[in-house]
């Protein structure tokens, strides 16, 4: 937990301090962002949605890795924790700790001076631990995240976000096939509020 | 300072052991009914539980709870029945056995149902049909 502080404001420090703007279009390590907020929201029917409750605080990065004129990739991860609410056919657990990673491409549209959208694609690689007592319960999905950034420039390379992404996860579960679309396809929204920090965007 | 540490990790040892370690790959689906005196019996308390019994085959019938060699005392899923007596739940796959039973508990009543197993959960699926309660 130290080691990810310590990188999280290393990199602020890093994309805080820079003195000198660069006019070139390609960049490297220029954005980095965290962010706070709520975790499965209007979840679908489905095994996943209706054994958990939703989550909340979710936590939230995003370092780009290259960018390219307003196009960034890089890679993104998050963290929640969902207690659950039914057991029918999730299993006999109390909560589920959620790890998501994965690499992520944007595009940034400035709206006015100060402010500007950013649209993003998201591959999401997903854990999910579940406990109770001494029992376990370990799963995976591959997601599809559409995400869209709102970010308000406050001050030097600092913006406030606001941000939505809708989550389009497929579990990774082997099941009778008329189960399969209620057991496997787990889709969710989450909100979320923190700082980005950028080189060269407004 | 060894002794020390041999002893503060040993019930760390014991923990780990004990574990009931569940993975999410596979699902088999459990459906049935549960009837009392033939008559659907709604609101009975369904629990699945991991055991190290060993069945030839996939009839599902009532066991004798001292037959029954748990795993684990935790259940891994829980229900009730529906008005008409209907169970329906779905169980992630046990790290140490493939074999299940259903516990159906009404009041201080309870029975075991047997056994859930390759021979009948094949296909990720076991209807149990109507368990006499």
């Amino acid at each position: 937990m130290r080691k990810i502080i310590l990188i999280a404001l290393l990199l602020t420090a890093n994309l805080c301090n820079a003195q000198e703007e660069d006019n070139s279009k390609i960049g490297f390590v220029s954005s980095f962002q965290f962010t706070i907020g709520f975790s499965n929201l209007a979840a679908n029917k489905s095994m996943m949605g209706e054994a958990h409750e939703s989550a909340f605080p979710s936590f939230t990065s995003r370092l780009s890795v290259f960018n390219y004129s307003k196009f960034y990739i890089g890679f993104h991860g998050s963290l929640h924790v969902m207690q659950l609410k039914s057991t029918k056919y999730y299993g006999n657990f109390d909560s589920t700790d959620v790890v998501t990673i994965g690499p992520f491409i944007s595009f940034y549209q400035p709206i006015t001076e100060k402010s500007l959208l950013e649209p993003y694609l998201s591959y999401d690689y997903t854990n999910y631990y579940s406990n109770h007592d001494d029992k376990k319960l370990h799963s995976e999905s591959d997601g599809l995240g559409l995400g869209i950034d709102y970010q308000h420039k406050i001050g030097g390379r600092a913006y406030i976000t606001l941000g939505l992404k809708y989550s389009i996860n497929k579990m990774r579960t082997e099941t009778h096939p008329n189960w399969e679309k209620y057991i496997n396809n787990y889709n969710f929204m989450s909100a979320k509020v923190g700082f980005t920090f950028s080189k060269n965007r407004l | 300072m060894k002794k020390t540490l041999l002893l503060a990790l040993t019930p760390l040892l014991f923990t780990n052991c004990s574990v009931d370690r569940y993975e999410g790959d596979e699902r088999i689906i459990i459906e049935g009914k549960v009837v009392y005196n033939n008559v659907p019996l709604n609101n009975a308390q369904v629990d699945v539980y991991p055991v190290n019994n060993k069945p030839v085959n996939g009839t599902i019938a009532e066991i004798e709870n001292s037959n029954v060699t748990f795993d684990s005392h935790s259940s891994i899923s829980q229900s009730f029945t529906d008005n008409s007596g209907k169970l329906s739940l779905s169980i992630p796959r046990n790290e140490e056995t493939d074999v299940y039973v259903v516990k159906i508990s009404r009041g201080y009543d309870s029975r075991y149902y047997g056994y859930i197993s390759r021979f009948n959960a094949g296909k990720y699926y076991v209807n149990l049909g109507n368990l006499n309660f």
